[in-house]
């Protein structure tokens, strides 16, 4: 964890700018034509027009897409845009940088194995790019995965990194685990070689951001997603990047670099409540720095939580396992807050101890001999049965379907010539005469 | 608009750089139109109508290893890219110089490719001074192997599967000489 305040502004974002200076990069990573000369682009930016990326719906515009973001994630000054329409203008002299699947480069065959083209214009005189297009060849097999590249089949994606890569600028590299080399290796996310080069060429932009804090709590920042870039002392992390910056007394103010995305959380100390950020329109307690309005400047705000304890017994309720000290834990309690009541066997919303009819059986409670059975309420013959289940209601020995008054056990008929459907009327008519 | 277009275009060139799969030795050798010993007599650049600049080089043809022997003594293939004047065009691509000896394997002769070396770098060797073959990773070739396209595929760096090159570079060493590159080759011609 790093603390940052006022007083010290070496957060590892302001590390990462100050090291603009410092960034090891080959000489032969600046210079992408070996014609002794770095050519860059004069403002770190492009846009690429993807529309003509047709086919498998938009797999490969989302794809292109997806390419592009991974190079913004690194965060340098460099941002690419995409625009997922047509545009004119292919193997001409209008500047527009566009990619697309072709048959060929400006009348020119791909030749054997050449998977894509990135053609670059430049100014010589000036070392400058003035337009990039990238040509996917339409003859070959792409797809888009995770993993090593499959037979047959390559990993669009990946190509769409490294020919935007060239589309920067840069080179070939030679770590075999970059983005840059140019083979198949499981690599999607630039490398730090890559980052330097961008931010030795084009620079960062940054900005000052500033959190305050009014009430009781701290607010910690995040890399945001798996995959984003953090440079933290000139270290380019990607992944299981587990540091984080804590302010705990605000204001603290800190220079972040424009595109990185983070994500900030607001955290109330014990006994507070996070209520709100003043200066963004996002008021959950997590933040992505993307939502940031142009103040660059954000207030969490945290109030003290109101105490409660219902039993008066000088435990919050929050760290109280029975709130009303009814003696039924809280996570047993119908009604916790409640010292009353803890049960409510029909869920009607009336604890068992005011509910006069508790099974809602229509048989009010006190003429209920099951109040808590809402299939039983008479027991003639007090055995623990209900009549309902009980095949004797009187226990007379005679079975009820052949007792002709099966709720008086003082007569037992076992005449055979009694009709079933007379004997469960007479039986019926006993049972309203002992309910009421 | 367009006056600015065609402004920014006479003094914009444009430079390639491109995504290519692995070959192997058995495909450079097969699938080459025709493979060659030569050395780099004479280079010209030309701008077309498009704004495009080729480098036409013409070759003194010393041996034909694989393909037409009947090919004429001075062979001369175009390359994308080049400079016309004060403008210059890099096509990402390294165009043989003028004086350079080589080993190149020629996917098609006649124009129409971006370039017509096959697998761009990995058809590329050039002879040092000693004799000694170098492979378009700029490393001297001590060894060549029997190898196809790998069932997975891989990208280029500029040199095919199959070719093994060694960093280091002594006086001594055993990187190969142009006649034993030359008989490896001959040996991988499928009959």
């Amino acid at each position: 964890m790093t603390d940052f305040n006022p007083a010290n502004r070496f957060s590892f974002f302001s590390l990462m700018f100050c090291a603009l200076t410092t960034y090891p990069v080959s000489a032969e990573f600046y210079d992408n034509n070996s014609d002794g000369q770095v050519e860059s682009w004069p403002s770190p930016k492009f846009t690429f027009y993807s529309g003509d990326l047709i086919g498998s719906e938009d797999l490969w515009k989302e794809a292109f897409q997806e390419a592009a973001a991974r190079w913004n994630d690194t965060a340098t000054g460099f941002v690419i845009t995409v625009v997922a329409e047509s545009a004119t203008g292919q193997c001409t002299s209008e500047l527009t940088n566009t990619a697309s699947f072709r048959d060929d480069v400006c009348g020119d065959e791909f030749g054997a194995g050449v998977l894509a083209v990135a053609r670059n214009v430049y100014i010589p005189v000036l070392n400058e790019f003035v337009k990039s297009e990238i040509f996917f060849n339409r003859a070959q097999p792409f797809n888009v995965y995770d993993g090593d590249q499959k037979p047959f089949a390559s990993d669009f994606r990946r190509v769409a990194i490294h020919e935007l890569g060239h589309s920067m600028g840069l080179d070939h590299s030679a770590a075999t685990d970059s983005i840059m080399y140019a083979f198949s290796n499981n690599t999607f996310i630039p490398k730090l070689e890559e980052v330097n080069f961008l931010r030795a060429v084009y620079g960062t932009r940054s900005y000052e951001l500033t959190i305050n804090i009014e009430g009781q709590g701290r607010v910690a920042i995040f890399p945001k997603v798996l995959g984003t870039g953090v440079v933290d002392n000139n270290i380019f992390y990607t992944s299981g990047y587990s540091n984080f910056l804590d302010c705990n007394q605000g204001p603290c103010i800190t220079t972040i670099q424009e595109g990185l995305r983070l994500s900030l959380e607001a955290i109330p100390k014990s006994g507070e409540s996070f209520i709100s950020w003043d200066g963004t329109l996002t008021q959950s307690a997590e933040l992505s720095l993307e939502a940031l309005n142009t103040r660059r400047a954000l207030t969490a705000r945290f109030t003290a939580s109101p105490i409660t304890d219902t039993d008066n017994d000088g435990v919050d309720n929050s760290a109280d396992a029975d709130d009303d000290n009814d003696g039924v834990l809280d996570v047993n309690d119908a009604f916790p807050l409640d010292r009353l009541e803890s049960v409510d066997t029909d869920s009607d919303g009336v604890g068992n101890n005011a509910d006069n009819d508790d099974d809602n059986d229509n048989a009010l409670d006190v003429n209920d001999a099951f109040p808590l059975d809402v299939s039983e309420s008479v027991d003639t013959d007090s055995d623990g049965v209900g009549n309902n289940a009980d095949n004797d209601d009187d226990n007379d020995n005679a079975l009820d379907e052949s007792d002709a008054f099966p709720l008086d056990a003082s007569v037992q008929d076992f005449s055979s010539g009694t009709p079933i459907w007379l004997l469960k009327k007479a039986k019926d008519l006993q049972v309203e005469q002992q309910s009421k | 608009m367009k006056y600015l277009y065609f402004f920014i275009l006479l003094f914009a060139l444009p430079i390639q750089a491109a995504t290519i799969l692995r070959i192997g030795t058995a495909e450079l050798v097969n699938k080459s139109e025709i493979v060659f010993e030569g050395k780099v007599i004479k280079t010209r650049s030309e701008m077309n109508k498009q704004g495009g600049i080729y480098t036409f080089v013409k070759f003194q043809v010393r041996d034909v290893i694989v393909g037409n022997k009947n090919v004429d003594e001075q062979l001369e293939l175009r390359f994308t890219g080049g400079i016309v004047d004060d403008i210059a065009v890099d096509v990402g691509v390294r165009i043989p110089k003028d004086g350079e000896s080589g080993v190149y394997f020629v996917e098609r002769v006649r124009v129409g490719l971006i370039n017509p070396l096959l697998g761009w770098d990995q058809g590329h060797f050039t002879i040092r001074n000693d004799g000694k073959v170098i492979a378009g990773n700029f490393q001297p070739v001590v060894d060549i192997k029997n190898r196809s396209y790998r069932s997975s595929p891989t990208f280029s760096q500029g040199v095919a599967e199959g070719i093994i090159t060694r960093k280091q570079v002594t006086e001594n060493d055993s990187s190969m000489t142009v006649e034993q590159f030359k008989i490896s080759v001959k040996s991988l011609v499928n009959d």
